[in-house]
C-alpha cells in the first residue's frame, strides 16, 4: 500500500541554518495493517505524518501510495488524494466551534458530487461508528473533550478514506477516553483500513492490535 | 457547487459577528454614497423643473443697485419688440413682521390674465375665482401656515400697508406641502389686494416678464431692452440656468472631505479583510485544506463570502439612504450641497432614483472591492495545514 | 481634457479598466517571478511552492476576464450612449467611426476577450493534468494577453480622448450605405453572400474531419466574412430597410438587444473551433463549435429567408 524510498525532509529555519527533519526513511506498509510510529515531540513523526497526507512535499526520495508517487502531484491531485485516500485525525481540536457535529462534517463531503440523500446518509454511518451520533445536533463548543475528539474521527472517517494518520491522537485525553478512542480504531481497522498512529503515549503498548511498532529518533527510523 | 454554497451559508449563519464589522464598514460607505447620489439627482430633477417653469426674460427697473417700481409704459414697449410673444407686468414683494423678524413674500395675481408662468398657471387651474374674488382672501404657503397657526391667525390676518391703513385678509386655502418649486413662505392673492398692501401705486408694476420662445432671438430681444432702458436689469432664463448652477456647484473643499472618508473606509475595509490571514480564518483554511480542499476552491469559496457579505451591505445601504433622504429629508448632508435652502425653504426631496445610478454604485464598490481581496484570500488560501495544526 | 470625460459611463469604464489593468500588473510580475525560478524537473517543494504562487495570477485573470467580458458589453452600450452626444451618430457605428482609434479598439478587445477565453481553456488542461505539462507556456500566453491588454489601455483612453463633442460625424447610414463601392476587395452582396454560406458548410465539414490548421485559418476568415456580410446584407433584413446598413443597430433596444445573442453565438463558436484547432483537447469543443456555428447562422439568416419565403424576392 505505501512504499516510502530514502525518504529525506529539510527545512530552513529562520537564522537561515538548514534542519534535517527526516533523513534517508525506507518504510512500508501493507493494506489493513496497524502502525504504530513512537518517538518524542521533535523527533519528525509529525512530519512524516505530513508527507503521507501530502501536506508537505519531501526535499528527496519517494513515497507511493497505490503505486503512485504522491510527491509530484499538482495541488489538484494532492487534494483529490487527500479527500479520498487519507484521513487525518489531528492532536488538538481542530473543529468549527459554531457549528453542530453533524455541521462539521459538512466540509468533507461538500466537495464531494453527492446529493442531499447521500451526505445525510454518510454523516449518519460516520457518527455512529465514531459513537458521536447522539450528539449530531449539539454545537461542538458545548461538547467534552472526548466528545470533540470522536466528532473529529467521525469527520476524518466520513469519506470512507483507506489511509488513517493519526497524529497524537490521545494527547488532551483522559484513559477511559483513551481507551474508547482504541476501540473505534478496532473498528475500523476489522473494516480492513490502513492505520499509522503517531504517538508518544504508552496506553498504545499493550494495545493488542498492533502490527508494527516503529520508533523514531531524530529524523530517523530504528 | 450548491452543496458548497450550502455550507457556506450554514458558515456565515453561524457566526454572524465575525462579518460584523466588515458588514457595517460596507453599508455605512454605500449609504454615504447612495445618499450624495440622490441628493444631488433630486436636486438636479427639481432645478430643471424649476428652469422649465420660469419666464423667458425678466426685466427689472434698478437704480443705486435697488429694485424700484417699473412703470407700467415698459410693457407696451416690450411688447412692440420682434419676438416677445407675451409680457406681463408682476406685483409682488416683501411682507416683513417686525415682532418676530419674520417675513413673507406676497405676490399679487390678476386672475383674469393667462400666467406666464407655469407654476401659477396650474395651480390656479384648481381654484374657484369667483368664490376666490368675492371678499379679500388669500392663499397662503405651508410655511406661512406654520408661522399663522402658532399666534392663531386660523382665519384672517391683518396686514399694515404703507398707509398706515388695515387690511384683514382671509385664509382661503393652503398649498400643499409638494409644491416646493413654489415656496413656502408665500402668499398669494388679488393684484389689486396685493398692490394695496405692498404701497405700489398705479401704474407701474414690480416687474416685467417676457415670453420669448424662439430662443436664438433672446439675446436680440435682450440688447433691445438694454438699449432704450439703461436703467434696468435684465435676466434671461440662462443667466438663472448659471446662477441655479452655481448654487449647485459643489462645496469643493466639503465634497473633497467627503471622497476622502469614502476612500478611508474603503482601505479600512481593504485592512481589515488583510488582517483576516492572521485571524481565526487561517484556521478554517487549514481544516478545509486539511480534508481536501483545493486552493483554488478556496479561493473562489472566500471571494463568494465576501461577495455575499458586501451585496447585502450594498442592499442595507441603499435602503437606509433611501429613508434617510426621501423620508427624513437628509438632514445634515443636505448643508453640503450650498444654497440648497435657498432654493426652497423647508424643502423635501422628490424621488429621483434610475436603475443606471444605482448599478453604476454597485459595480464600483463590488468591483473594486474584490480586486482588492484577491491578494488576501490568495495569501490565505496557500496556508498550509502544518503550519496552523501544530 | 475632453468634455466625453464627464460622461458617468466612460468614467466608470476607463477606471475598471484601469483597475484590471492593475491586478493584471501585479499578475504579470509574478509571471516573470515564476517563469525565471521554473525548472521543469526540479525539486517538488520548490515547483510546489511556485505553483502554489501561480494561484494567484490564476485568479486575477479569471476574475479579470469575466471582468472583461462585462466591460465589452458595457462598452458596446456607452458607444451607443454616446451616440446621442456626438452631433451625427444615432449608433454605435457612428462613434467608433468618429476618429481612427474607434475601430482597432474594437477589434482588440474581441482578440483579447478570444485569447482569455483560450487562456483558461489551456489553463484548465494544465490543472487537471498530474504534472503541470503546460505551465510554461500558459505563462507566457498570458504574458502576450497581457501586452494585448496594455496596447488596448492605450488606444482606449486615444480613443476617449480623441472623441469630439463638437465635430459632426457620420453614421451608419453613410459609412455603410454606398452600395458596392463602400464594400473592400469589390465584392459585391451576391458573391459576399454565397461566400458566407460556402465558408459555413466549409467549417462544418472540416470540424467533422477535425482538420486543425485548416480550422484555424478558416475560423478565422469567417469571422471576418460573417462580420462583412451582417453589416452588408443580413442587416438590411433585420431592420427591413435596404438602405440601412449597420453591425451596431441590432445591438440596441430597438430590435430586442438580439445582436448580444448573434454575436455572442459567433464569438464562443470561434472560441470553440480555435480550441479544439489550437489545443486538441476533447471531442466535445468540436461539437460544440459546429452547433454554436449553426445557432449563428440560424439566428442571423432567419429574417432573410422569412423575407424570401413571403416575397420571392430579394430586398
Amino acid at each position: 500500500m505505501i512504499q516510502i524510498q530514502n525518504l529525506n525532509k529539510d527545512f530552513k529555519e529562520k537564522n537561515g541554518e538548514i534542519f534535517h527533519a527526516l533523513k534517508n526513511i525506507t518504510l512500508s506498509v501493507a493494506q489493513g495493517e496497524f502502525v504504530l510510529l513512537k518517538g518524542v515531540s521533535g523527533s519528525g513523526k509529525s512530519t512524516l505524518l505530513h508527507i503521507l497526507a501530502s501536506q508537505l512535499k519531501p526535499t528527496s526520495g519517494s513515497v507511493e501510495v497505490a503505486g503512485e508517487n504522491i510527491a509530484s502531484y499538482s495541488d489538484y491531485h494532492a487534494s483529490l488524494y487527500r479527500r479520498d485516500i487519507t484521513a487525518y485525525i489531528t492532536q488538538s481540536f481542530h473543529l468549527f466551534n459554531a457549528l453542530t457535529v453533524e455541521e462539521n462534517l459538512l466540509p468533507a463531503l461538500v466537495i464531494k458530487d453527492l446529493n442531499a440523500v447521500q451526505i445525510n446518509a454518510a454523516q449518519q454511518k460516520a457518527m455512529e461508528l465514531a459513537n458521536i451520533a447522539h450528539k449530531a445536533k449539539q454545537k461542538v463548543s458545548n461538547l467534552s473533550g472526548g466528545e470533540k475528539q470522536r466528532a473529529i474521527i467521525a469527520r476524518a472517517i466520513v469519506s470512507d478514506a483507506q489511509i488513517i494518520l493519526c497524529d497524537e491522537p490521545t494527547a488532551n485525553l483522559d484513559k477511559e477516553n483513551s481507551l474508547l478512542f482504541i476501540e473505534i480504531l478496532t473498528k475500523l481497522k476489522a473494516k480492513g483500513k490502513t492505520i499509522i498512529i503517531a504517538t508518544h503515549d504508552p496506553i498504545f503498548d499493550t494495545c493488542k492490535i498492533i502490527d508494527k511498532s516503529l520508533s523514531i529518533k531524530e529524523g530517523t527510523l530504528e | 457547487m450548491r452543496n458548497k454554497f450550502n455550507f457556506l451559508l450554514i458558515l456565515l449563519r453561524s457566526n454572524p459577528k465575525k462579518h460584523l464589522g466588515i458588514f457595517i464598514l460596507s453599508s455605512v460607505l454605500i449609504w454615504l454614497l447612495a445618499s450624495v447620489l440622490f441628493i444631488s439627482s433630486s436636486i438636479q430633477k427639481d432645478i430643471f423643473a424649476t428652469l422649465d417653469a420660469q419666464a423667458d426674460i425678466t426685466l427689472q427697473r434698478y437704480k443705486d443697485g435697488l429694485r424700484l417700481d417699473t412703470p407700467q409704459s415698459w410693457l407696451d414697449e416690450a411688447l412692440a419688440i420682434q419676438g416677445v410673444e407675451k409680457a406681463q407686468g408682476r406685483i409682488y414683494g416683501i411682507h416683513y413682521y417686525e415682532p418676530k423678524e419674520e417675513h413673507f413674500t406676497i405676490v399679487g395675481i390678476d386672475f383674469y390674465d393667462e400666467q406666464i408662468e407655469q407654476e401659477l398657471q396650474t395651480l390656479l387651474k384648481s381654484i374657484d375665482i369667483e368664490k376666490f374674488l368675492s371678499r379679500k382672501n388669500m392663499i397662503i404657503g405651508s410655511g406661512v401656515k406654520e408661522f399663522f397657526d402658532t399666534y392663531a391667525y386660523t382665519n384672517s390676518y391683518t396686514f399694515r400697508p404703507p398707509d398706515r391703513s388695515k387690511e384683514k385678509v382671509y385664509i382661503y386655502d393652503t398649498l400643499p406641502k409638494e409644491t416646493n418649486l413654489i415656496g413656502s413662505d408665500v402668499i398669494l392673492m388679488d393684484s389689486d389686494e396685493a398692490r394695496k398692501i405692498l404701497g405700489i401705486p398705479e401704474g407701474y408694476v414690480s416687474d416685467i416678464i417676457l415670453k420669448v420662445p424662439n430662443k436664438k432671438e433672446r439675446q436680440m430681444v435682450y440688447e433691445k431692452l438694454l438699449i432704450s432702458h439703461f436703467d434696468s436689469r435684465i435676466i434671461t432664463k440662462e443667466d438663472i440656468a448659471k446662477h441655479y448652477k452655481n448654487l449647485f456647484n459643489y462645496k469643493g473643499g466639503v465634497f473633497l472631505i467627503l471622497y476622502l472618508i469614502a476612500l478611508s473606509t474603503f482601505l479600512l475595509i481593504l485592512y481589515q479583510r488583510y488582517s483576516m490571514i492572521k485571524t481565526e480564518d487561517a484556521k478554517e483554511v487549514a481544516i478545509l485544506r486539511s480534508l481536501g480542499w483545493q486552493i483554488k476552491e478556496i479561493i473562489w469559496f472566500k471571494l463568494l463570502e465576501n461577495f455575499i457579505i458586501v451585496f447585502f451591505a450594498y442592499l442595507t445601504g441603499v435602503t437606509a439612504a433611501l429613508i434617510y433622504v426621501y423620508y427624513l429629508s437628509a438632514p445634515l448632508l443636505k448643508y453640503i450641497f450650498v444654497g440648497y435652502q435657498n432654493l426652497n425653504n423647508k424643502a423635501s426631496f422628490s424621488p429621483s432614483i434610475s436603475t443606471n445610478d444605482l448599478s453604476l454604485l454597485f459595480i464600483l464598490f463590488v468591483t473594486p472591492f474584490l480586486l482588492a481581496i484577491v491578494i488576501p484570500v490568495w495569501k490565505l488560501a496557500i496556508t498550509e495545514a502544518n503550519e496552523v495544526m501544530k | 481634457m475632453s468634455s466625453i470625460f464627464l460622461s458617468a459611463h466612460v468614467t466608470i469604464t476607463l477606471f475598471i479598466a484601469l483597475l484590471v489593468l492593475i491586478a493584471l500588473t501585479i499578475a504579470a510580475f509574478n509571471t516573470v517571478q515564476i517563469l525565471k525560478q521554473y525548472r521543469p524537473n526540479a525539486v517538488s517543494q520548490m515547483q510546489y511552492e511556485l505553483e502554489k504562487r501561480s494561484y494567484l495570477i490564476t485568479t486575477l485573470i479569471q476574475l479579470s476576464l469575466l471582468i472583461n467580458i462585462f466591460l465589452l458589453g458595457f462598452f458596446i452600450y456607452t458607444l451607443n450612449d454616446l451616440a446621442s452626444l456626438i452631433p451625427g451618430a444615432m449608433c454605435a457605428a457612428g462613434v467608433v467611426g468618429a476618429n481612427p482609434f474607434g475601430n482597432p479598439l474594437l477589434i482588440l478587445k474581441i482578440i483579447i476577450i478570444l485569447c482569455s477565453l483560450l487562456w483558461l481553456s489551456l489553463n484548465h488542461q494544465d490543472y487537471y493534468s498530474k504534472q503541470h505539462p503546460y505551465f510554461k507556456k500558459k505563462l507566457y500566453f498570458f504574458l502576450f494577453i497581457y501586452f494585448l491588454i496594455l496596447l488596448n489601455a492605450i488606444v482606449e483612453i486615444n480613443f476617449f480622448a480623441n472623441l469630439s463633442t463638437l465635430t459632426p460625424v457620420l453614421c451608419c447610414s453613410n459609412i455603410y450605405a454606398k452600395t458596392t463601392t463602400a464594400m473592400p476587395f469589390h465584392l459585391t452582396t451576391g458573391v459576399l453572400v454565397t461566400l458566407f454560406y460556402a465558408m459555413f458548410f466549409l467549417l462544418l465539414f472540416l470540424l467533422h474531419l477535425k482538420k486543425r490548421v485548416l480550422i484555424t485559418a478558416f475560423s478565422i476568415l469567417f469571422l471576418y466574412v460573417s462580420y462583412l456580410s451582417i453589416t452588408y446584407f443580413f442587416s438590411t433584413y433585420i431592420y427591413e430597410l435596404p438602405t440601412h446598413k449597420c453591425p451596431y443597430c441590432i445591438l440596441g433596444f430597438d430590435y430586442y438587444y438580439v445582436g448580444y445573442f448573434i454575436y455572442g453565438a459567433l464569438l464562443l463558436a470561434t472560441f470553440y473551433a480555435l480550441n479544439t484547432a489550437l489545443f486538441n483537447f476533447e471531442d466535445k469543443s468540436y461539437k460544440r463549435a459546429s452547433y454554436l456555428y449553426m445557432v449563428f447562422v440560424f439566428l442571423i439568416s432567419i429574417k432573410f429567408i422569412y423575407y424570401l419565403l413571403i416575397n420571392h424576392t430579394l430586398l
